[in-house]
């Protein structure tokens, strides 16, 4: 089931709220257990299994870890995430690994391996990762346990963040499982959120798609085909992704509980440090807190510190699909924040003005982002041939039959918001009769969205497949 | 002015919480003290999910042949019955068809936008997007038809049937002035027809040029409809005529008959484009304004043997039901057509029941006609195409 389609919207949400509104506050993680199960069972029922076996599994790891103490404590730890890690990479990595080493095979002429491909259950990384969160929060003590299997199982399964993040630490949500508050505001302001979330999805990311696939689908993709893909590309990212943070941060608002915030304006970004602060932040925070520091964050001298931020973001990469490319987008994202961090640290200049630095942040991104949507890094190869003029400049019939003015519209109307909005909140936090006015706005566009959903063909999210 | 309502723990608290009517009455004053935006888009959001569920417990309920649900316990745990839910649902939501009409006019109002299936050009006029497309491999799918063509007209011929193939026009080569820019896009081979006439014509397969005269028509009047598809009735006038006039070319002597035309009051008459982009329901003032016609018909008038089987066959495809094409054609012969035309029948979608028919077999015509779409010709063949025609 995916937030933009109607049996969410009009029938799982709406019979989710009373059923949850009518259930004694006692009890509401059961409520939440068992909605979000049926959320998730509503793809393919049969990767219940796999949700479930994850729940319990690290649940009783987690009260191996809390019930021993010194090198047994560490052992329980290492064991239940190693479990986690095992069953992602199973899942995760395992097609890719046999693919590449029957490449090897056959450059040395041996025969390849006979393989079955794995089908990856949807949310598997989201939620192998909060499962590994809960064992680390406990560990370190920054997390009291759950009063019981049904809160961590509520918390690992919680429906608006299950299959598409934002990925949460444990001990950010642990005591809203014991506590939280239900208010008109919070249920309100979670609807604004929602309403927000949808339409920008609906109407900003998902109209981009068709020229996105023809950009990335030619061929031998023209410069023109691959700069307006790769931007449109960029548009549809964020809008797709933010929307579903939006989403998710909305609901969880609607059943009292405050997720942090998952993108914070990152086109706006003066430097890709800044951009990868407030891009996918619940991400970044935790490769953070449990691989960066782990691996000695930046204790340990400036060659180190560099070595582990490279590190970090292409394990980040490979966490987003197993696929090369994802590999080489990390490493092109980590190398370009130790080149930041190098180069401030050797000639500590004054940040660029932003007319410079934003675009200059876009264009790194934009090119990585060829990184990120290629099939393979041949594909990606072409790509980059593309956009260096190598395969000739005008757009290629099938990229052209995509490009009509309402494409365009949508594309200038996403430049608008991704720009404008971040200036427009600044000024209304001067003057506050500049909030209402989007507010108001909002009401006709999410109908407006609403209405789209009959008019549109299936759009599943972009952030599904990782 | 933001307020702070009072909370609501979920968990054990010290100070018992309020319950029943006092916990609703009291949420419900909170909700009043909201600042007025946030409190109607709460509202909103509120109205739109409980009317939706209302609305989708009706669609649930509504008996639908086309999406049935199946409640197994395999389509269970395969996901099979939560889909085929879902897409009982949305086929049969209540209002749907005023939702796509709402979405679809705002994005036309708007940006001029519409749906990826229509090219919107000068002046209202719509065109279908897949003649626009590109086809690298046009060459190779044209000579495979024409032999499939080919030899399906030695077929007939050895059975004393002869074949003649009209290919309709493209609607954006004919009308081409009234496209965005006001020409074919130079990927999009002009002279598609031309090469795939001269293709026939050289396999022995007669073939009705029709090309030429709507080009020569349309400078005085338009052959197409601007909201569909389809030639209108002015642009089927003239390719019966030019079809009647290679008919004639290979059955100078067929049976003569007389035909009246009448013409219906003109009415409006929203093309199959505009169903593309969902405007079917919408007022002329918030779309591309609906084509008018006074709808033409042509009935035979007797002559000729009673109860003679005509000697001419139109097996066409949607082209042979629009614009009173088989009508005109009639009128143009003066003699008898029998029409077995079908909707959506692609390239041979037509002619292959049309050669099984007991019409068919029972009295062969002496010349087949197969009206065919151009836009299907540069298209890879489809499965049944794979194969040769069986001629009984």
């Amino acid at each position: 089931m995916v937030f933009s389609s109607y049996v969410f919207l009009l029938v799982f949400l709406p019979l989710f709220l009373i059923t949850y509104a009518l259930t004694p506050a006692r009890a509401r993680s059961w409520t939440i257990l068992l909605g979000s199960l049926l959320f998730y069972a509503w793809a393919l029922p049969s990767a219940l299994g796999l949700l479930v076996t994850v729940i319990v599994f690290t649940y009783l790891t987690g009260g191996r870890v809390l019930a021993s103490a010194g090198r047994a404590r560490l052992t329980w730890l290492t064991l239940g995430v190693t479990g986690n890690l095992a069953l992602l990479g199973y899942f995760k990595y395992a097609n890719m690994a046999v693919s590449s080493a029957n490449s090897v095979r056959n450059v040395l002429g041996f025969d390849e391996f006979t393989w079955t491909q794995i089908v990856l259950p949807v949310g598997l990384s989201f939620y192998i990762f909060h499962a590994i969160s809960y064992l680390v929060d406990l560990h370190r003590g920054t997390a009291k346990a759950p009063r019981n299997i049904i809160d961590f199982a509520a918390f690992v399964s919680l429906f608006p963040h299950l299959v598409a993040g934002p990925i949460l630490r444990f001990h950010l949500l642990a005591d809203q499982f014991r506590e939280r508050t239900h208010t008109p505001e919070k249920f309100a302001r979670g609807a604004q959120r929602f309403m927000m979330g949808l339409s920008m999805k609906v109407l900003l990311a998902d109209p981009l798609a068709p020229l996105v696939n023809a950009a990335y689908t030619a061929a031998h993709p023209s410069a023109a085909d691959a700069w307006l893909g790769s931007v449109a590309y960029t548009l549809q990212l964020f809008f797709d992704f933010a929307g579903y943070s939006h989403m998710a941060i909305g609901l969880a608002l609607m059943l009292g509980f405050r997720f942090p915030e998952n993108f914070l304006d990152p086109y706006t970004a003066t430097s890709i440090t800044a951009f990868w602060q407030r891009w996918h932040v619940s991400l970044g925070t935790f490769l953070r807190e449990y691989v960066y520091i782990p691996l000695g964050g930046n204790r340990r001298g400036l060659g180190r510190t560099n070595l582990n931020l490279f590190l970090t973001m292409t394990v980040g990469g490979l966490w987003h699909g197993a696929n090369w490319t994802f590999v080489l987008w990390g490493m092109w994202n980590g190398a370009f924040l130790v080149l930041e961090r190098v180069l401030k640290k050797k000639f500590g200049r004054p940040p660029p003005p932003a007319w410079y630095a934003v675009p200059k942040v876009m264009l790194i991104v934009i090119l990585g982002r060829v990184l990120f949507r290629s099939e393979n890094v041949a594909h990606a190869g072409e790509v980059y041939r593309a956009m260096a003029g190598l395969n000739g400049a005008a757009l290629t019939p099938d990229v052209a039959i995509t490009v009509t003015p309402e494409r365009l519209a949508v594309m200038l109307a996403g430049v608008a918001v991704v720009y404008g909005a971040p200036l427009w909140n600044r000024r209304a936090e001067q003057r506050p009769a500049l909030r209402s006015a989007p507010q108001y706005a909002l009401i006709p566009v999410f109908l407006l969205a609403v209405a789209t959903l009959a008019a549109q063909q299936y759009a599943p999210f972009l952030y599904f497949q990782f | 002015m933001t307020t702070t309502p009072p909370t609501l723990n979920t968990a054990d608290s010290a100070r018992p919480a309020p319950r029943g009517r006092a916990l609703i009455a009291g949420q419900l004053r909170d909700a009043a003290r909201l600042p007025r935006p946030l409190l109607l888009t709460g509202a909103t959001f509120l109205l739109l999910i409980s009317a939706g569920l209302i609305a989708a417990a009706r669609a649930a309920l509504t008996p639908d042949p086309h999406h049935p649900v199946p409640l197994s316990g395999e389509a269970l745990r395969s996901g099979e019955t939560f889909h085929a839910l879902e897409a009982h649902l949305d086929a049969n939501l209540p209002g749907r068809d005023a939702l796509i009409a709402t979405a679809n006019t705002a994005r036309y109002l708007t940006v001029r936008g519409g749906t990826d299936e229509v090219r919107q050009g000068r002046d209202g006029w719509l065109f279908l997007t897949s003649e626009l497309a590109a086809h690298p491999q046009a060459q190779r799918h044209l000579t495979a038809r024409a032999d499939l063509t080919a030899r399906l007209s030695r077929d007939l011929a050895a059975r004393g049937v002869t074949l003649l193939v009209a290919v309709s026009p493209n609607k954006t080569r004919v009308e081409a002035a009234h496209l965005p820019g006001g020409a074919l896009p130079g990927w999009v081979d002009a002279r598609q027809y031309e090469t795939y006439q001269a293709m026939l014509r050289a396999r022995g397969v007669a073939t009705a040029d029709l090309m030429t005269p709507m080009l020569r028509a349309v400078t005085r009047t338009p052959q197409y409809y601007r909201t569909d598809t389809h030639w209108n009735q002015d642009g089927a006038r003239t390719a019966a005529q030019a079809t009647a006039q290679a008919v004639r070319t290979l059955a100078a002597d067929l049976p003569a008959a007389t035909f009246t035309t009448t013409r219906a009051p003109e009415t409006a008459r929203p093309g199959d484009l505009l169903k593309l982009m969902g405007l079917q329901h919408v007022p002329d003032a918030l779309r591309p304004h609906a084509d008018r016609e006074a709808t033409e018909t042509t009935l035979g008038g007797g002559g000729g043997l009673l109860g003679e089987a005509p000697q001419v066959m139109l097996a066409g495809s949607s082209y042979g039901l629009r614009g009173n094409y088989a009508g005109a054609l009639q009128e143009a012969l003066g003699s008898a057509v029998l029409n077995v035309s079908t909707e959506g029948a692609h390239f041979s979608g037509s002619i292959r029941p049309a050669l099984q028919d007991p019409a068919f077999l029972d009295s062969p015509p002496r010349v087949l006609i197969w009206e065919i779409p151009q836009r299907f010709l540069p298209l890879p063949l489809d499965s049944e195409d794979q194969h040769p025609f069986k001629v009984p």
